[in-house]
């Protein structure tokens, strides 16, 4: 079920209702039904993983908490790791396994060899990636006795399965969630501000996904799926729009699941914050997609050693961590590329830090001014989008074949004859997404500057002014949205993962 | 507590205002289906005598003007486009609802549709236009496939992205048009398409009808009997029709005798009808407005000799349908107007008290032209005035005379502006006059005569001509 679909706007105000009126010691069962209903609502067998991974990480959260003293010790570890590769296997089947073959099948072809070309006939459960490093989370916080193991399985099914974040996040952490969960029966439901503010953001969020994600879709599907006939405009103004259609689908998401998780008294962690006014590829990961890049650096990067081996080893860490991630987001060689890109920027800037540094002294740029400020978001910018081409290409190859289309292909008079105007959106549509745009810039603006976010500035307004703007977003959103039969319903961008 | 639960509800209600706005100004509102289910809502409790029910072969072949100026018959076409029956079987169950007929007359082309579902587009035509009822539900569940129910009951979801075809239809009642002020459903063809007379062989075969279909017009039948109302079937002339479809009329004749109804197939009247084909045919499937006179004609003829149907001319209650065929009146006399190719013929229809006339002499074109006298005349203008501009009310007189000298005038005529202005162009050393209709300008000719007709009744501009004196008068348009 979509957030954006017809089934969800009925799901979930039903949900709600229930949720409000039955007695306290139900609330708990009554959301993991939902959450089960929520899921299965793509594929009834998907219940079987969710299920699996749920029990296996529950009973070695119990046994783990069991072991005390030194021999306990390796017995503790033991379970992890078991744990830990059951879980991991799981989603290295279902998410790699074709994967696997496709890639030795190319090896053995490339050392003349016929691979056979078996592939596994599975289905990717959708959020499988998501809900996998949620539990995985958790079980290495009971390890490290960071948390209690919990004992009541409604509440750990539950914490596991919480169908506003399932399936794309926030992926969130025991230490929060699971807390917040322990105290459903004593939650007081019915605060006004508290929902009113869920329900600003999930407005928020339909209307970046529905107004802005899928009408840039629009433009970014027309060229990429037929790049071969466009060239340098039209290949940029598709790579930016795609920056803003994977940050408008994936941020909207993560909009969503909070307000809705708000609005049933439970607090996510943020998700994204202004990620394309990042200074730095190190703070764009700082902004971008919050709760993996925390996940990664607190229990990939820091048991690695983090910085605390010396230089060489926190560049090795930085890129191990980066390519596992883009293996994280799919199956694909472009992905660990566009995950190894990231990585290397990384890397670079380390060793370019004090070059930088001392050119900038020896040439006296200032740098405590907006313009330089400005200068390292453009070009921070620059380097995400050159990186979300290898995302976005159906291979690394064609992710190449783009780069020298756009390097050899200029077409700079389309910018003035109107030809942008023929890349799926016309002169209409564009201007409707130019306007959402300014929306989605103030939104941040106000984020960035006032670090506040849409929900809290609203509400902070005079009356009229909040229902001003929440009633001009429904109907943006109700009238300008992507939807209905006539639209090829485009799916949250992240659920693939 | 409360305090929240009034300022959620003053949101919603105000939330609720906004959508409601947009909902109305995006929907949907064609003629061949939802508007005229839209409109005939808006008829007063039990005033439709007679029903007339179908496809477009219904709505645009029986004219609802012509009978009630000839028979006084208040008759209303609620039919849509290529109306499948189970369609017109939820639009009589909805029709009930409100009016109690005298009569159904039920056009039957449609009993030779071969599919269990008929396009999107006909899908919507013919069920968005219905109130919310369980009847609505059910027409959409008949109509459309299982599986896709739910993409049709939410009308909102097709039309919430016509905001780049907005236009002044979309924000008026009656969609801005006086067209729409007293319609009855009737869509008046001034096409004229030329055919050769269609073989009128008879055939004996018959030809099994959808089982669907079937079903529904047997439903059909039962609730206008259940209603006490007879039905009179009939299909109407049209050039394009085939051996199958002459069998499909014979089927449907015998599904008539079935339940003793009267049953006309006027595809074998041609003669009785004096149907003439290279003149009275829109296209391949309508009559224009010629042929649709003469078949209400006959179907007039038929309904007030063999049903009991009252004449309601002179009943205030029914002012609308005098309005509606006023309206039907003025739309084909402006199409003559347009088909007169004569000048002496013109001069006459020009004197319609119902005309505004904006008359324009130019170039070496005076009112002194002797060989245009009689048009002077009968537009009343002076032969003292050798060119300029004149604008004439048939019923009033002139409103505006510009004279030889500079001059302007704007005028506003129902949601209509007209501009006229005559001007020196130093440039060719010459007075040009000017005349546009919301911003058009309409000219035919630089020497001679420019007449732009505006009908009063049908709020538009009915004909433009010009007179061209060097062409040895010739008029062109």
């Amino acid at each position: 079920m979509q957030f954006n679909s017809l089934s969800f706007m009925i799901f979930f105000p039903v949900v709600l209702a229930v949720y409000f009126v039955i007695p306290r010691k139900l609330r708990e069962i009554w959301l993991l039904l939902a959450s089960y209903y929520f899921y299965m609502n793509w594929n009834p067998r998907y219940a079987v993983l969710i299920g699996a991974s749920t029990l296996i990480t529950y009973i070695s959260g119990i046994l783990m908490e069991k072991c005390r003293g030194l021999q306990s010790k390796s017995r503790k570890k033991g379970i992890l790791v078991l744990c830990l590769v059951s879980n991991l296997g799981i989603l290295a089947l279902f998410k790699y396994g074709n994967f696997a073959l496709e890639t030795a099948d190319r090896i053995l072809e490339m050392l003349g060899i016929s691979g056979g070309g078996r592939r596994l006939d599975l289905l990717l459960p959708v959020g499988i990636s998501f809900y996998t490093f949620q539990a995985l989370g958790y079980i290495i916080d009971v390890y490290r006795s960071d948390v209690k193991a919990e004992r009541n399985l409604v509440r750990y099914a539950l914490f596991v399965s919480f169908f506003p974040q399932l399936v794309a996040g926030p992926i969130e952490r025991s230490g929060n969630l699971l807390a917040q969960i322990r105290k459903v029966p004593e939650m007081e439901l019915w605060n006004g501000k508290r929902i009113t503010s869920g329900a600003i953001l999930m407005v928020w969020g339909f209307f970046m996904k529905m107004v802005i994600a899928d009408r840039a879709a629009i433009l970014v599907n027309t060229v990429f799926d037929n790049f071969r006939v466009y060239g340098s405009t039209e290949l940029c103004l598709a790579a930016v729009c795609f920056a803003i259609q994977i940050y408008c689908d994936f941020g909207s998401y993560s909009a969503i699941a909070i307000g809705a998780a708000r609005i049933m008294g439970f607090q996510l962690m943020e998700n994204f914050n202004t990620p394309y006014f990042a200074v730095s590829i190190r703070d764009f990961w700082a902004r971008w997609h919050i709760s993996l890049s925390t996940w990664f650096r607190d229990y990939l990067y820091i048991p690695l050693g983090g910085n605390r081996k010396g230089r060489g080893r926190e560049r090795l860490n930085k890129m191990a961590v980066f390519l596992v991630s883009g293996l994280w987001h799919g199956a694909s060689w472009n992905f660990v590329l566009w995950g190894g890109i990231h990585g290397m920027y990384q890397v670079a800037a380390d060793v370019l830090a004090p070059w930088k540094e001392a050119l900038c002294r020896k040439m006296k740029i200032r740098q405590n001014c907006f313009s330089w400020t400005f200068l390292k978001m453009a070009v921070t910018f620059v380097l995400v989008d050159f990186a979300w081409i290898f995302f976005r290409a159906n291979s690394v190859m064609d992710a190449l074949r783009i780069l020298k289309r756009i390097l050899l292909r200029p077409t700079p008079w389309l910018l003035f004859n109107g030809g942008i105007y023929e890349l799926g959106l016309d002169r209409g549509e564009f201007g409707i997404l130019m306007i959402a745009l300014l929306c989605l810039l103030l939104g941040d603006l106000i984020r960035y500057m006032k670090k506040v976010t849409i929900d809290g500035f609203l509400m902070e307004q005079n009356l009229w002014f909040e229902w001003l703007a929440v009633i001009l977003l429904v109907t943006a959103i109700f009238v300008f949205g992507e939807y209905g039969p006539a639209v090829d319903a485009q799916q949250f961008i992240y659920f693939q993962f | 507590m409360k305090k929240s639960v009034v300022r959620i509800l003053c949101f919603i209600f105000l939330l609720s205002g906004v959508l409601w706005c947009a909902n109305r100004v995006l929907a949907f509102k064609h003629g061949d289906g939802i508007y005229s289910m839209a409109k005939f809502y808006q008829q007063k409790e039990n005033t439709v005598d007679v029903l007339v029910m179908g496809s477009s072969r219904a709505f645009e072949n029986v004219n609802t003007g012509l009978l009630w100026e000839e028979y006084g018959i208040a008759a209303y076409d609620l039919c849509g486009s290529l109306q499948p029956v189970w369609n017109t079987y939820y639009y009589l169950k909805e029709a009930l609802k409100t009016q109690k007929p005298k009569l159904i007359v039920l056009e039957t082309y449609m009993f030779s549709e071969g599919d269990e579902y008929a396009d999107d587009s006909r899908i919507i035509k013919n069920t968005f236009g219905m109130k919310w009822s369980r009847d609505k539900i059910e027409a959409i569940k008949t109509s459309a496939p299982r599986e896709r129910w739910k993409e049709f009951l939410f009308g909102y979801v097709w039309y919430h992205s016509r905001y780049a075809e907005l236009s002044r239809e979309d924000f008026f009642r009656d969609k801005g048009d006086v067209y729409y002020k007293d319609w009855k459903g009737f869509g008046c063809n001034m096409d004229t398409r030329v055919f050769d007379r269609p073989d009128t062989t008879v055939t004996d075969g018959r030809w099994n009808v959808l089982d669907k279909t079937r079903d529904y017009f047997q439903r059909f039948m039962e609730l206008a009997e259940e209603n006490d109302i007879p039905v009179l079937m009939f299909v109407a002339p049209y050039a394009g029709i085939t051996e199958h479809e002459k069998e499909v009329f014979n089927t449907v004749s015998d599904m008539a005798a079935e339940y003793g109804v009267d049953f006309i197939n006027y595809n074998l009247m041609y003669d009785q009808l004096g149907m003439d084909f290279s003149q009275d045919a829109a296209d391949v499937f309508h009559l224009n407005y010629r042929g649709n006179q003469k078949l209400t004609r006959a179907l007039g003829d038929y309904i007030v000799s063999h049903y009991s149907v009252p004449d309601r001319r002179g009943d205030e209650d029914y002012a609308s349908w005098e309005g509606n065929a006023r309206y039907i009146s003025a739309q084909i006399g402006n199409q003559l107007l347009k088909e007169t190719a004569e000048l002496s013929r013109m001069t006459e229809q020009l004197k319609n008290p119902d005309y505004l006339l904006v008359v324009t002499v130019d170039g070496t074109c005076t009112t002194a032209d002797e060989n245009l006298e009689d048009l002077w005349t009968a537009l009343g203008i002076s032969q003292e005035i050798g060119s300029g501009i004149w604008c004439i009310d048939n019923s009033k007189g002139p409103l505006y005379i510009s004279g030889e000298g500079i001059s302007s005038q704007y005028i506003r005529m129902d949601y209509h502006d007209i501009s006229m202005e005559r001007t020196w162009e130093a440039d060719s050393g010459s007075w040009q006059n000017t005349v546009s209709v919301d911003r058009r300008e309409y000219r035919k000719t630089d020497n001679g005569v420019n007449v732009l007709v505006y009908s009063k009744v049908t709020q538009e501009v009915a004909d433009v001509f010009g007179i061209r004196t060097e062409e040895d008068y010739a008029l062109v348009r």
